[in-house]
């Protein structure tokens, strides 16, 4: 368990936490979804003690963070970042196993470790363990950020806006991923993210901030059906916003597509075409509409691609 | 001038191979040194920036310090020789290694360093695992500045008696000897391209490979130095001498004079040692014993006492030798025969056209004269301004011209009468004719042996070797052993030998 009791950060130029009063439960996924500047970051923060608090206290379990030898105290926590910070000197192997380093793990059993990690998703070790950061994919890296936060099989995971920097489909793979780490391992996460989407679909409770204060903490179907204020509404619109701009291409690059069967016949339609369109447009074509993708490769979509589209992005 | 240069390197390889590991030694140790202390500093200071920015700017400062002057302010307090020109090269490197190594620290991606935090790495870890690495680049290019810096400086160490390439600069500008500055000046330059690519290559290793090479180098070095101090040790007297052919040739005699005198004594050479104050300081701190200097530098510049010259040579021997005594406790022992000083030279066709002996013989012809003369000749008061009221000379014309050129413009007769000095090798090579300072109106300089009056006292075989030398080695002696040498590019030893046979003043 992981509380703040009346914590306050006070910066010279602005107040970044007023009053924050929040308790995250062990084994939640528990994601701080706010826009920018409205403190979430900071929550996290304080955690780890990147970040340390003007006043009030943070703990975890019964114990004051600041009780912790601090190096102690981090050691036992997985981190995520935004920008991924693989070390570029070293190779995946040595930068998942940089923790259990510090800890004076023996050799063999670090590079074991790092390469059962790297099975655990789907990268091959013969593959990578001895390649170096600049050689892998955007997705890639990330997910290897995520397995190093695994390495000593740390109790806590913080994650600080971890896929902000993806492309939509490694976006929505590493949301698979980590739903399936928290899941597996019984891990607390703290996640945190701008996209309520996001913030929706992975959350076992979820806490809107703004300016430095909560606006509601609940489920996600809490929030969903009953927003506790306009400001998270609004946020709910901006979010439906981007939805309604979704297009067929969406479907494409997250993989919902088949391939085509010669002997029917479809109906073609861009991929720029709104998800509306090809609704309307599959209604009338039971064998699915035919597109071309961006890399001139003819696919097909039909009414069930859409449909675990929908489902599996929590539209 | 190729197969010239080709000689030298075959005859002098033992020489110049010694001035060039002196040369990478020195150069070596100092960027060793320098890094140690610029590195870790750079490592403390990178947290706490407004200290950092102070240290760059003291560290920039040093630099702008000339490197001769800084050679300069050292000698009083560490000496000559190495411990100086380390100290001042070190002096040069720190900055160019401190800078990068900071900028290096102080540019690291910030999200790497809030992983590093975020993940608990301690201290060290941190440093060797993440900072140095990432920074590696950044330092080894400072290193790298540094290094060419250091081996560029370093041909100045040759002045304060350290060696190394330098050696040949200077003798090739003292000597006029092209060869010899080729020699220095390329080896420098080929030293700085080796070592710079060899750091570049020593930085793509890993940290801990780099801490390896390094070690070994600094094990290979400090034996290198082990070796030397062992193998000095065992030499109780060094004799050194100045820059060129002629003090070379002189000490090789007195080392075999020492060593056939008394048989137990070690004697060591060190020539092409340094100018004339660095010398003097040397014998004062008694890195040297002996060294032989002339009666007119004694007289002009090492006394404090300025009194008139005398243009006895007796008397300015007296003066030297009671002086050096007086204010130095020095012995100044007995002087050779042949003087060292300015003269006029003729070719021998002219000097026969109109009966040439004397330069009281230049003046009924001095209209007709086109003299070429060494700059500082020209305008110093005992050269040819002097010369001018003392002979009551109107030369026709005057071209003052590079010592190098001097005599061939002679020889080629775009001149018909040049400056040079008495011992000149040229005088030999092209069969000038020296007219006679029949009014004896140049200073004169008589070369004998220099040392502290305790050495001899210590070691009283020096004064009865050295002064088998007294009114030995005419002017002829002397040009024809300078011609073997500085033309034919015999050893000064065998030279210095063959003479001492054939003047039975060996056993």
């Amino acid at each position: 368990m992981i509380s703040f009791e009346h914590v306050t950060k006070q910066y010279p130029e602005h107040l970044a936490l007023d009053d924050l009063n929040l308790t995250i439960h062990t084994g939640e996924l528990f994601v701080l979804v706010g826009p920018s500047g409205s403190g979430k970051t900071t929550t996290l923060k304080m955690i780890n003690r990147l970040i340390d608090p003007t006043s009030g206290t943070v703990k975890i379990g019964d114990q004051n963070v600041t009780d912790y030898n601090i190096q102690a105290l981090r050691l036992t926590m997985g981190y995520v970042l935004q920008n991924i910070a693989l070390f570029p000197n070293m190779t995946i192997q040595d930068n998942i196993a940089i923790q259990p380093e510090a800890l004076r793990w023996p050799r063999a059993k670090r590079i074991e470790r790092s390469r059962q990690l790297l099975t655990q998703v789907h990268l091959s070790p013969d593959d990578y363990a001895n390649r170096y950061p600049r050689e892998l994919s955007g997705g890639e890296q990330q997910r290897v950020g995520i397995v190093r936060a695994l390495a000593t099989e740390p109790k806590i995971i913080l994650m600080d806006e971890p896929f902000s920097a993806l492309d939509p489909i490694s976006r929505k793979q590493l949301q698979d991923l980590v739903l399936q780490l928290h899941q597996s391992l019984n891990l607390t996460i703290v996640f945190v993210t701008h996209d309520m989407r996001e913030a929706l679909r992975l959350g076992t409770r979820v806490a809107v901030m703004r300016n430095g204060h909560i606006q509601q903490v609940g489920t996600p179907n809490d929030i969903r059906q009953h927003p506790a204020n306009d400001f998270i509404k609004e946020f709910f619109i901006s979010a439906e916003d981007q939805q309604q701009t979704l297009t067929v291409d969406e479907l494409l690059l997250s993989g919902y597509d088949r391939p085509v069967e010669p002997d029917k016949h479809y109906m073609r339609i861009p991929k720029s075409a709104s998800l509306n369109n090809l609704a309307q447009t599959l209604k009338s074509q039971p064998n699915g509409v035919i597109v071309t993708r961006s890399d001139g490769q003819d696919m097909v979509i039909t009414t069930q691609d859409l449909l675990s589209y929908i489902s599996e992005r929590g539209v | 001038m190729w197969q010239n240069l080709w000689h030298t390197m075959v005859t002098q390889r033992g020489q110049i191979w010694e001035a060039l590991l002196q040369h990478i030694g020195l150069s070596l140790l100092s960027l060793l040194i320098a890094a140690a202390i610029a590195i870790p500093l750079a490592i403390i200071l990178t947290p706490h920036k407004k200290i950092a920015e102070g240290v760059l700017q003291i560290t920039s400062v040093m630099q702008t310090i000339p490197s001769l002057a800084l050679l300069g302010i050292l000698i009083p307090f560490v000496g000559i020789g190495t411990v100086p020109s380390v100290i001042a090269l070190v002096v040069y490197a720190v900055m160019p290694i401190f800078q990068s190594t900071y900028s290096g620290l102080s540019e690291i991606d910030p999200s790497l360093q809030e992983a590093a935090t975020a993940f608990g790495l301690p201290r060290w870890m941190r440093l060797f695992r993440i900072d140095l690495p990432l920074a590696m680049p950044t330092i080894i290019g400072g290193l790298r500045v540094a290094l060419v810096l250091i081996i560029g400086t370093a041909t100045l160490a040759a002045l304060i008696g350290a060696g190394g390439l330098g050696t040949y600069i200077l003798l090739g500008i003292e000597t006029n000897n092209n060869s010899y500055l080729i020699i220095g000046a390329v080896l420098s330059a080929l030293l700085a391209i080796f070592f710079s690519a060899l750091i570049r290559w020593l930085g793509r290793l890993s940290l801990r490979r780099m801490v390896e090479v390094v070690a070994i180098a600094v094990a290979l070095i400090a034996g290198a130095a082990g070796y030397q101090s062992y193998t000095a040790k065992t030499a109780t007297i060094t004799i050194a001498g100045k820059l060129g052919s002629e003090p070379d040739i002189l000490i090789n005699m007195y080392k075999e004079l020492i060593e056939q005198q008394d048989h137990k004594l070690q004697v060591v050479t060190k020539p092409n040692f340094g100018a004339t104050s660095f010398l003097f300081k040397a014998l004062q701190s008694n890195q040297i014993q002996v060294y032989p200097e002339f009666t007119g530098t004694v007289t002009q510049t090492i006394l404090k006492s300025h009194t008139k010259t005398s243009h006895n040579p007796q008397q300015t021997y007296e003066k030297a030798r009671a002086g050096l005594s007086s204010e130095y406790q020095m012995s100044y022992l007995k002087p050779m025969k042949y003087q060292n000083g300015y003269d006029l030279a003729v070719t021998q066709q002219f000097a026969k056209k109109y009966d040439l002996k004397t330069i009281s013989d230049l003046r009924e012809i001095a209209t007709k004269l086109h003299a070429g003369f060494d700059p500082d000749f020209d305008h110093q008061k005992d050269g040819y301004p002097g010369l001018q009221k003392a002979y009551n000379l109107q030369m026709g014309s005057i071209r003052t011209m590079e010592p190098s050129i001097r005599y061939k413009a002679l020889v080629n007769g775009k001149v018909n009468v040049v400056d040079g000095y008495t011992t000149d090798a040229e005088i030999q090579q092209y069969h000038l004719v020296v007219l006679k300072d029949d009014l004896h109106y140049f200073p004169p300089y008589q070369g004998a042996p220099l040392l502290k009056t305790s050495t001899l006292k210590k070691y009283p075989a020096l004064k009865p070797a050295l002064n088998k030398l007294a009114n030995q080695i005419t002017e002829k002696d002397m040009q024809t052993m300078n011609y073997d040498v500085q033309v034919k590019h015999e050893k000064a030893s065998t030279v210095a030998h063959h003479y001492l046979l054939t003047h039975h003043l060996l056993k």
